[in-house]
């Protein structure tokens, strides 16, 4: 009972923390947050240059929900982890482009800047809580840790910090917990308190890659429901990493497709799961197949594997698996094409010169879920 | 129906841990599958399901009841024994960087259970591996490759031209699909579909991804800490599911398509799947059930046809 009341004092504290206008915290409404500018990342490996991202472009707004969708290796970690100033460099290296966070390019501070901007104002979750946790501190001593960093407060203060964090998560008896190991806590447990020590010096960005791959599905639903809920109220901005669509159609309200290194397309939810316009983003829509409907038979595949990001290709990274490639997309790559609002896709598909788009046409075929 | 080409009864497979301490992986779980069907079995880490298929492929003993496959009772048979029964059933793994062995080219591993049984030699040995290549989507030049030179998906793909090499009539498929990428996996459950519509080939899928079972299933058996709560052809399963987990179950599975997804009202369960060491009495779900009353805590129910083909385990029904 006593843990409950706890509870609802702590979130109305937190929610007064992070209400805009308080002094010393830039919060100003529908600005851009960070917005990450021709980015290129590669990385130095025994075989040669792996050119993880690029030129990759995309921009996150103040307390918008943005999803980077793409399969493994197609640098959505890689750009994320840039921005957080986590790429090992070496091997890895940083060729050119701009980070803007919060009016500020992350790409020029130095190690010792960067550590006071991680964790302080940009909170990461990883998709693997045990690894993000250290196995050998009570989990409550982890996040108070952080607490202490970025704040001048006594070690006590940050304790009590943490046990407001973990319920803040809704972990139950939040301060028996606080003293426990990571391995005393179960998978979904462990995920609560990852997010807990991301949001506890209240950050202005959450990134969380693949936040709910390791889960179950139950388990996935709960973690997706507090993500939603801290958003709704502490008007967090998050920026989710994720490879599974359903749990981006739930959380997000933009979309970024990368492939092979680049953005491929961006637009909003509706125009990425309604209006897709890349061949990539369709056909990675359609190969999943959904509950709520019967069919069996072929899943639209697609055929062969991502490129070699050792050698990519020299024009449209997917015209080798694309059923409408052009000569010309196998020589050029596209530079992103204006489709409506927020809606950019790279397909020379959709160039002007080009007379025969396939999806021109787009309600002709019903509109939504459809190719 | 004809006979059941699998008939498994009141299966159990505990496993004894520290001291005296007896986890019931599989607790007293009956079913069949048809010849030529795919049975999907779905659930929740920990809920008995890879268990499960390895005690009907007899890499587990089990610990009580009984498995007829192909009107043969392989429960209790020594491995010795077992020589026939493996060459009409095979297992596909989830992981294949760890179910392939890296020192092996694709050939020998494919090569490996046509050996076993000596099913072919010299150029009709060849001539085999080459086919099952191809079956699967590979060239016979990758024969001299080894598995770190593949992708995951065509990985995969070897390892099911390795369960196809000695022509099996049942597979058992433990999560195939679930450590690939999303457009490999809609590759290898086509791949899947056509080689069980061709050779007839009745499934076991154990998966946790209920659209990708749904896709590929005859019949799906929902599992809850080691029994079978609910189990009905997959088409009436997802219209209509009965029991109170594979309801929220469905519920928490996010579907891609936000109008969809926004709209759905969703069961969120409360806690965690309990530990199947001591589990409940009762119903073993009953402290998660939303609907659950004092009689769920008390008797333990039983898994009885609620409608023809769907059999339930619930006192609601």
């Amino acid at each position: 009972m006593v843990e409950r009341m706890e509870h609802t004092t702590t979130n109305k504290e937190f929610n007064q923390a992070l209400t805009p206008g308080k002094p010393g915290k830039p919060v100003k409404p529908a600005e851009t947050l960070l917005s990450i500018e021709d980015l290129h990342v590669s990385f130095h490996t025994y075989a040669g240059e792996v050119r993880a991202v690029r030129g990759v472009t995309y921009s996150v707004e103040q307390g918008g929900s943005l999803a980077v969708v793409g399969e493994s290796g197609c640098g959505k970690t890689v750009t994320v982890q840039t921005v957080m100033g986590l790429t090992p460099i070496p091997p890895g290296h940083i060729k050119g482009g701009k980070v803007i966070f919060n009016g500020q390019d992350l790409l020029q501070l130095s190690e010792k800047q960067m550590q006071s901007i991680r964790g302080k104002h940009m909170g990461m979750i990883f998709q693997d809580p045990m690894t993000g946790l250290n196995p050998t501190m009570a989990v409550g001593r982890q996040i108070a840790e952080t607490v202490q960093r970025h704040q001048n407060v006594s070690r006590g203060e940050a304790m009590e910090r943490a046990v407001e964090m973990l319920s803040l998560v809704e972990i139950p008896n939040p301060r028996v917990r606080a003293n426990q190991y990571p391995h005393q806590f179960s998978g979904g447990m462990r995920q609560r308190a990852m997010i807990a020590m991301a949001l506890a010096c209240e950050p202005l960005l959450l990134i969380a890659d693949e936040p709910t791959t390791s889960l179950d599905v139950t388990i996935q639903s709960q973690i997706l429901d507090l993500l939603q809920n801290l958003q709704e109220r502490l008007g967090m901005t998050i920026l989710l990493i994720s490879h599974n669509l359903g749990v981006v159609a739930r959380l997000s309200k933009s979309i970024v497709v990368m492939y092979a290194g680049k953005v491929v397309e961006t637009g909003s939810s509706s125009d990425i799961f309604y209006n897709a316009a890349h061949p990539y983003t369709r056909a990675l829509l359609r190969s999943v197949p959904r509950m709520d409907r019967e069919i069996r038979g072929e899943l639209a595949s697609i055929p062969g594997t991502p490129p070699d990001l050792f050698q990519p290709p020299e024009g449209c990274a997917f015209a080798p698996r694309c059923k409408y490639a052009m000569k010309v997309c196998t020589k050029c790559d596209a530079q992103p094409i204006k489709l409506g609002d927020n809606h950019y896709v790279s397909c020379w598909l959709h160039h002007e010169a080009n007379p025969n788009n396939p999806f021109e046409n787009k309600s002709e075929n019903g509109g939504r879920n459809s190719d | 129906m004809t006979e059941p080409v699998l008939l498994v009864e009141n299966l159990k497979k505990y496993f004894e841990i520290g001291k005296r301490q007896i986890l019931k992986a599989v607790d007293d779980v009956s079913f069949t599958v048809a010849r030529g069907e795919v049975l999907g079995i779905v659930g929740e880490s920990g809920c008995g399901k890879t268990t499960l298929g390895r005690t009907v492929a007899r890499l587990y003993k089990p610990t009580s009841g009984k498995i007829v496959f192909d009107s043969e009772d392989t429960t209790n048979k020594s491995d010795a024994k077992l020589l026939g029964f493996r060459k009409k059933l095979q297992m596909i793994f989830q992981d294949p960087y760890a179910s392939l062995d890296p020192r092996m080219t694709a050939g020998e591993i494919i090569a490996e259970p046509i050996d076993v049984h000596t099913l072919a030699r010299g150029s009709e040995r060849t001539e085999r591996i080459n086919y099952l290549l191809n079956l699967v989507g590979l060239n016979p030049e990758h024969a001299n490759r080894f598995p770190h030179e593949f992708s995951g998906g065509q990985r995969q793909r070897i390892g099911i031209a390795r369960a196809l090499a000695v022509d099996p009539e049942f597979i058992i498929a433990d999560e195939p699909i679930s450590s690939l990428d999303v457009s490999i996996q809609a590759q290898i459950v086509n791949l899947l579909t056509r080689l069980q519509e061709e050779r007839g080939l009745s499934f076991m899928l154990i998966a946790h991804d209920l659209s990708m079972v749904r896709h590929f299933s005859h019949r799906v058996a929902v599992m809850y800490l080691g029994k079978i709560v609910e189990i009905a052809p997959s088409g009436k399963m997802h219209a209509s599911p009965l029991h109170p987990y594979t309801k929220a179950l469905m519920s928490a599975n996010p579907i891609p398509d936000p109008v969809v997804e926004n709209s759905r009202t969703r069961i969120a369960l409360p806690g965690e799947v309990p530990s199947p060491i001591d589990p409940p009495p009762g119903c073993r779900f009953a402290e998660r059930c939303p609907h659950a009353h004092d009689r769920c805590r008390e008797e333990e129910p039983v898994l009885k046809e609620a409608e023809t083909g769907h059999r339930v385990s619930c006192f609601l029904y």
